[in-house]
């Protein structure tokens, strides 16, 4: 192990650069709460692994989304447990990353200079609800398809543009293969590259920055 | 006052080695136990052999003893989550009232459908002449090996057959 930083390190001098990361100053008086953001970064990583898993036997049609997660369930080995995992953890994304803000939020670390973490991270909200919103149909079961029914139908009560947006989330004007499909797409291809690139963005600007203290008494 | 800022420092520092090793420690087992359910599950489906179904023939009574029959079938097969609809046909041959042997209907020299000549009371390849008595044996022509046999069950008066090659 030595062995191999040494030789990478000989070659990049990546010691200088893994010093500023892992060696950086944090403030004395950081607590629980600020731990928040990096749980939520590893259950992002736990949904990346478990997601593409579920991806190598997951089928994105009508035909075959239910019977094929049957078989996962039923016939690969830790089938059930891998899509148990990707099922809780998502749920668990949503409350830890809503607790994050929340810790943001009351502390005031959104404040300058960080207003662009802040700003990254309500877009990182939003990535997080859609990739909730779009994985929650591909089960392709009764709940699934009649919670994106209701849930189109709110987008689509939006004024002037409603119509619109539901046609252009649905693929159509009706609920069927195209809304599979392309939820599928956005869940497992454009969601992920988003997130990954304003993730890595959100976790630069910490580290460049420094996590800010709590607020203190004497100020 | 320099004294005890020694102490402290080696007790520092005697902390964080602890806790890095148990970091280390803790990572190593996290990482075993990410492993044996992903590597589990990508290798899944090779773990499994996927045998062919019994197919039902029909009743025994429709085959005579020494007369071979061509039963063309359908039969199921799981593909995954697809069941797939395949046709397959055999060679039925009855050797006794209780005795079946059933034949793969590709011939054993480059896997042509062979016909059963009732005049000659051989099975007769058109492709290059190979010739099967009716117990399976090579009679002429090029085939290396007797036909080849399908497994087969009688169950309740009917005559079941699974795809599994079993050299003659």
């Amino acid at each position: 192990m030595a062995e191999l930083y040494g030789w990478v390190n000989d070659r990049l001098g990546i010691m200088p650069g893994l010093v500023y990361v892992v060696r950086r100053k944090i403030p004395a008086d950081v607590n629980w709460l600020y731990t928040f953001g990096s749980a939520a970064l590893f259950l992002f990583l736990v949904q990346a692994l478990t997601g593409g898993l579920l991806a190598i036997y997951y089928s994105p049609s009508p035909d075959h989304a239910y019977a094929s997660i049957q078989y996962i369930m039923n016939d690969v080995t830790y089938g059930s447990l891998v899509r148990g995992i990707h099922h809780w953890s998502a749920s668990g994304m949503v409350v830890l990353v809503v607790i994050h803000m929340l810790r943001v939020f009351f502390t005031g670390a959104y404040k300058y200079p960080r207003e662009m973490s802040w700003m990254v991270g309500v877009v990182l909200l939003i990535l997080t609800l859609g990739f909730g919103f779009t994985g929650y149909l591909l089960p392709w079961d009764e709940k699934a398809y009649w919670a994106t029914v209701v849930g189109t139908n709110i987008a689509g009560s939006v004024p002037v543009l409603g119509d619109w947006i539901l046609r252009v989330l649905r693929g159509g004007a009706d609920l069927g293969a195209l809304t599979l499909n392309r939820f599928y797409a956005m869940h497992v291809m454009l969601l992920p590259m988003a997130a990954t690139l304003l993730i890595s963005v959100h976790v630069a600007m910490v580290i460049r920055q420094g996590i800010s203290y709590p607020p203190r008494r004497d100020e | 006052m320099a004294v005890a800022n020694e102490a402290g420092d080696s007790r520092e520092q005697g902390r964080r080695r602890f806790l890095s090793r148990a970091a280390a420690v803790l990572v190593t087992f996290i990482a075993g136990a990410l492993a044996v359910p992903t590597i589990g599950h990508i290798i899944s489906p090779a773990l499994k052999r996927a045998e062919n179904p019994l197919v039902p023939m029909g009743s025994v009574d429709q085959f005579e003893v020494g007369k071979p029959v061509r039963v063309d079938f359908l039969y199921y097969k799981r593909d995954g989550w697809v069941q797939e609809r395949n046709s397959a046909s055999a060679w039925v041959v009855r050797k006794s009232q209780t005795e079946f042997v059933v034949f793969n209907p590709a011939c054993t020299h480059l896997g042509c459908p062979y016909g059963w000549s009732a005049e000659q009371n051989q099975f007769l390849c058109p492709c290059h002449g190979g010739v099967f008595g009716i117990d399976g044996t090579v009679l002429a022509g090029p085939p290396p090996r007797p036909l080849d046999r399908f497994e087969n069950r009688i169950q309740d008066g009917k005559l079941y057959v699974r795809q599994v090659v079993q050299r003659g």
